[in-house]
């Protein structure tokens, strides 16, 4: 059994060297508002702040807008939370109108996000949290000591040119159904194929590779896994974020030090990333910082053995599609134009399957907007009642506007949040709703990894 | 497993601008409820409450600081009046019990609470002060701050007794008025009654006719009807009579007594019969009058209040008409009134809803509220609905209200409790429990079209 990652860091000038300068335009797009403070009037415009303040009031992120110009602001920002603690009280969240304003404490750093969107208070806390486990996989839980032992540490410093990661975090968690459902989307490919993958990468993996990922964006391929290990939604989040956060990683195979907060929140792992094709990127992590070269030759084998069967070529083609498109579910339900789109979670296998968005929702707005629908009815579904309940009840919700009806069904086994317009009668829903769950009992198997292989 | 239930904790109202300097700052704070509390934790509350309320205008100067939510508490903001604001802090239930070491876990419920349900009621707190006191700002204007706080002080102390927590429900939210509902005879009855009654004696106004807690007719505008209705609501005892109820009002006589016997509240004088009385009529015996004050729009008058059998008549009264002559007034009035009421009191007690009755039969309990006429229907306050279900139906009203989507109908079924059905369109919301057990989301479908169609044809509102 591998021992945990190394307790020490190493010197943590290695992060910000392996991360150049290469923001995907999602970040970029918060640079032009950079130099905005709270007496720009643009800037209360935005639709949702985040902030990240040390207990010391110190700034650590914003969002928009220069931190030093905030600095009052984010003053007021903690003094509010410990008015609250003096109280011998947990600050949780304000409401004020459409304006939800959450906080979320972890120790010495705070977490606010003012948002006027229709996000859920409970997905703006979940984005908090991630962003809180973001810091920790660059710094490790010593970030909290530091803060402990010096208040007024700024450690922006340790944090420099990550701001790519964090904004693509940010802009990632609002789009990507993988944050709000606790679990990731796979890409479609026949069973067999995905079998001769696993095997693939079993037979290559090199000694000290712990997890083996193939992935396409924020789809899962394949994963091979410790026998006696799972890899936590959220470490692999994190981790796929921080492949998609820099283009750097598709020009060359990098090496980079990175802690995953649930496994390992107090030390370092190291991760391979290598780019096999535009579209797909091979990730191995390990425990040993020196396995660069051990771990690039198991590259190099994988990819023979994926070529020489064809499989590299099936991958990649599967990669470049969306798993389901909305004219295939037509074909295969009947349902006569009804169903808009759908997300379908598979508790066991804890992956999900959604088609690509199809008209009505074609525009960006549209979509965040359907979106932001799905995570209130997640909410809902997953009131903190529910939450805790140690087997998921059976549940039926319908929502109606007239923009469009949803019924969402929940089980211990799955969840199915269907879409339909809004003048769809009630029994024809449900038939339909029965008709995708069918379809997917004899599909699932192409767009599920239902067992990953082990080593 | 022990747990305490949700508690009104603190209640306060404050104005930054009569402590505006550092050293006479606790000049802001016009009322505190608990009075034990000390100046400095006053102070902190206040001071907690003006930051959250400045923070939240850093964004949005359109919309007010609603509630702050913390782990164990829940707090309500609200600005009546240009400057003055009042907060209501309620501590969240909480559930406590021995973990496997033999340490006490006590956690908070922090989602029990709803903030419509609170909003309701802190409105309901100041509407009622208002319709007895005037606006605050008036009351500084024409007489002084020491009024104001003196006259918060008589008011809330005793008002707040009323609020217990476990009787917030939905129904505050709403702040309807519950209608009874009458054929078309009886209401022409009641009616040729009320006009008969302002004809005899023309110095009564703003006649309102109630049985049974609820509204036949009424001469009063909306917003003082919806406050007076509220307020009788609370004060009433679970029977409906407003009889040996400890009132909040007292009578202001200026100066620091408080002539608790001139009001022992509602108190009643019995007239000819047994059952007709005056509440807030005069100590048995004495000749003096102390009625309550209402103030609508900016005039203030007497509030008469006269009871006889479950009716329950209200009027209004120019304080300028008495002249010492008040007892004597109202002694013609019930003489008047006695034998009218007694008769439609006959026809009303045949009114009584069986309709509903017939609903709770049939498995349903429902909330029924239409914003343009305030009306109310509610058969789910009754009891045997658990408390469970109840924050289920605050839930749908908590997420259509919060989303920006216009929701027209929100359905929830989970596992073996009952089927919640909220409705909203054209101003009208419904909010079912069928609280029995359907097989299909399309048996529930029909049932709650039926009951719409069953139930609201046949209501006569205003």
């Amino acid at each position: 059994v591998d021992e945990p990652g190394s307790s020490e860091p190493p010197a943590l000038a290695a992060p910000i060297s392996k991360f150049p300068e290469h923001f995907t335009r999602a970040a970029h797009k918060h640079q032009k508002y950079a130099s905005e403070d709270t007496e720009d009037p643009k800037w209360k415009l935005h639709k949702k702040h985040i902030f990240i303040l040390s207990s010391a009031g110190k700034p650590i992120y914003s969002r928009y807008g220069d931190e030093q110009s905030l600095a009052p602001f984010f003053g007021l920002l903690q003094a509010l939370v410990s008015f609250v603690s003096d109280q011998k009280d947990s600050i949780r969240h304000v409401i004020a109108g459409p304006f939800k304003f959450v906080f979320v404490v972890r120790g010495p750093l705070y977490f606010v996000a003012v948002s006027q969107t229709d996000e859920p208070v409970a997905h703006l806390r979940l984005q908090l949290v991630y962003l809180h486990s973001q810091i920790v996989s660059i710094l490790t839980h010593k970030v909290h000591s530091i803060l402990a032992k010096q208040s007024s540490f700024d450690i922006r410093g340790l944090l420099g040119g990550t701001e790519a990661t964090m904004g693509n975090l940010l802009h990632v968690m609002s789009t990507n159904a993988s944050f709000f459902l606790e679990c990731v989307r796979c890409v479609r490919l026949a069973p067999e194929t995905r079998v001769e993958v696993g095997r693939a990468l079993q037979t290559t993996r090199a000694p000290e590779a712990m997890f083996s990922i193939l992935v396409s964006g924020f789809r899962l391929i394949h994963i091979l896994r410790p026998r006696r290990q799972q890899l936590h939604t959220e470490d692999l989040l994190l981790v796929l974020n921080l492949v998609n956060s820099s283009s750097s990683f598709r020009t060359s195979d990098s090496f980079a030090p990175v802690c995953m907060p649930r496994f390992n929140d107090r030390g370092y792992v190291h991760v391979y990333v290598s780019f096999l094709a535009d579209n797909v990127a091979l990730i191995l992590v390990t425990t040993k910082a020196d396995a660069f070269h051990s771990l690039q030759q198991s590259r190099e084998a994988l990819v023979t053995d994926l070529t020489n069967r064809g499989l590299l070529h099936q991958i990649t083609t599967a990669a470049a599609q969306p798993p389901v498109d909305m004219a295939e579910v037509e074909r295969s339900t009947h349902a006569n134009g009804v169903l808009r789109h759908f997300l379908y979670k598979a508790h066991g296998a804890g992956q999900f399957i959604a088609p690509a968005y199809g008209p009505p929702y074609v525009r960006r707005k549209e979509q965040k907007r359907l979106f932001q629908v799905y995570q209130n009815l997640y909410a809902m579904a997953y009131s903190p009642r529910y939450r805790s309940a140690s087997v998921r009840p059976h549940q039926i919700v319908f929502h109606s506007t007239p923009s469009e009806n949803i019924v969402v069904v929940t089980s211990p086994t799955f969840d199915l949040y269907a879409v339909f317009g809004p003048l769809t009668q009630r029994q024809h829903c449900i038939d339909v709703c029965n008709r995708i769950l069918r379809w997917l009992k004899r599909e699932e198997q192409s767009m599920l990894i239902s067992s990953a292989p082990v080593w | 497993m022990s747990s305490a239930p949700a508690v009104l904790e603190r209640f306060f109202v404050y104005n930054p601008r009569f402590g505006p300097k550092e050293d006479n700052e606790e000049q802001k704070i016009l009322y505190h409820y608990p009075r034990t509390a000390s100046l400095d934790e006053q102070m902190s509350h206040v001071g907690l409450s003006e930051a959250m309320t400045r923070f939240t205008e850093t964004f949005t100067s359109d919309y007010p600081c609603e509630s702050l939510h913390t782990k164990h508490s829940r707090y309500t903001y609200l600005q009546p009046e240009e400057g003055y604001w009042m907060v209501m802090m309620m501590r969240n239930p909480r559930v406590s019990s021995t973990s496997g070491d033999g340490k006490l876990v006590v956690v908070s419920r922090e989602d029990e609470l709803s903030d419509p349900v609170l909003r309701g009621v802190i409105e309901e707190l100041y509407g009622a002060f208002r319709l007895f006191n005037g606006d605050m700002e008036r009351i500084v204007q024409t007489s002084s701050v020491e009024t104001l706080r003196r006259r918060l002080d008589l008011f809330y102390s005793n008002m707040l007794r009323l609020y217990e927590a476990r009787s917030f429900s939905l129904v505050d939210t709403f702040a309807g008025v519950r209608f009874f509902p009458v054929d078309r005879t009886t209401y022409l009855s009641i009616q040729s009654f009320c006009n008969l009654l302002l004809e005899t004696f023309p110095w009564i106004s703003n006649l309102t006719f109630m049985y049974e807690t609820a509204v036949i007719y009424s001469a009063l505008d909306q917003k003082t009807l919806r406050t007076l209705f509220q307020f009788l609501r609370r004060a009433s005892n679970p029977k409906g009579s407003l009889c040996a109820v400890t009132s909040p009002i007292l009578v202001d006589h200026g100066d620091d007594s408080q002539d608790t016997n001139a009001l022992s509240p509602f108190a009643s004088l019995h007239l000819q019969s047994e059952g007709s009385f005056f509440a807030y009529g005069p100590a048995a015996g004495s000749e003096s009058t102390t009625l309550p004050s209402i103030h609508i729009e900016d005039k203030v008058y007497d509030l008469v209040i006269y009871e006889q059998d479950g009716v329950r008549v209200a009027f209004t009264v120019d304080p300028r008409h008495w002249d010492g002559e008040s007892h004597a007034d109202l002694q013609r009035v019930a003489a008047f009134a006695e034998p009218e009421v007694k008769a439609l009191q006959r026809l009303l007690v045949h009114l009584r809803p069986k309709a509903d009755s017939g609903a709770k039969d049939s498995g349903f309990k429902f909330f029924y509220f239409n914003q343009c006429n305030l009306a109310l229907k509610d058969t789910l306050s009754d009891k045997g609905v658990p408390r469970s279900v109840m924050r289920d139906v605050e839930s749908l009203y908590e997420r259509i209200h919060s989303m920006k989507e216009d929701v027209r109908e929100l359905t929830v079924h989970t596992a073996s409790d009952p089927w919640v059905v909220a409705r909203k369109a054209n101003g009208r919301e419904l909010y079912v429990v069928l609280d029995r057990k359907y097989g299909s989301a399309l048996e529930v479908d029909d049932e709650i079209n039926r009951l719409t169609r069953e139930l609201f044809s046949n209501v006569f509102m205003q």
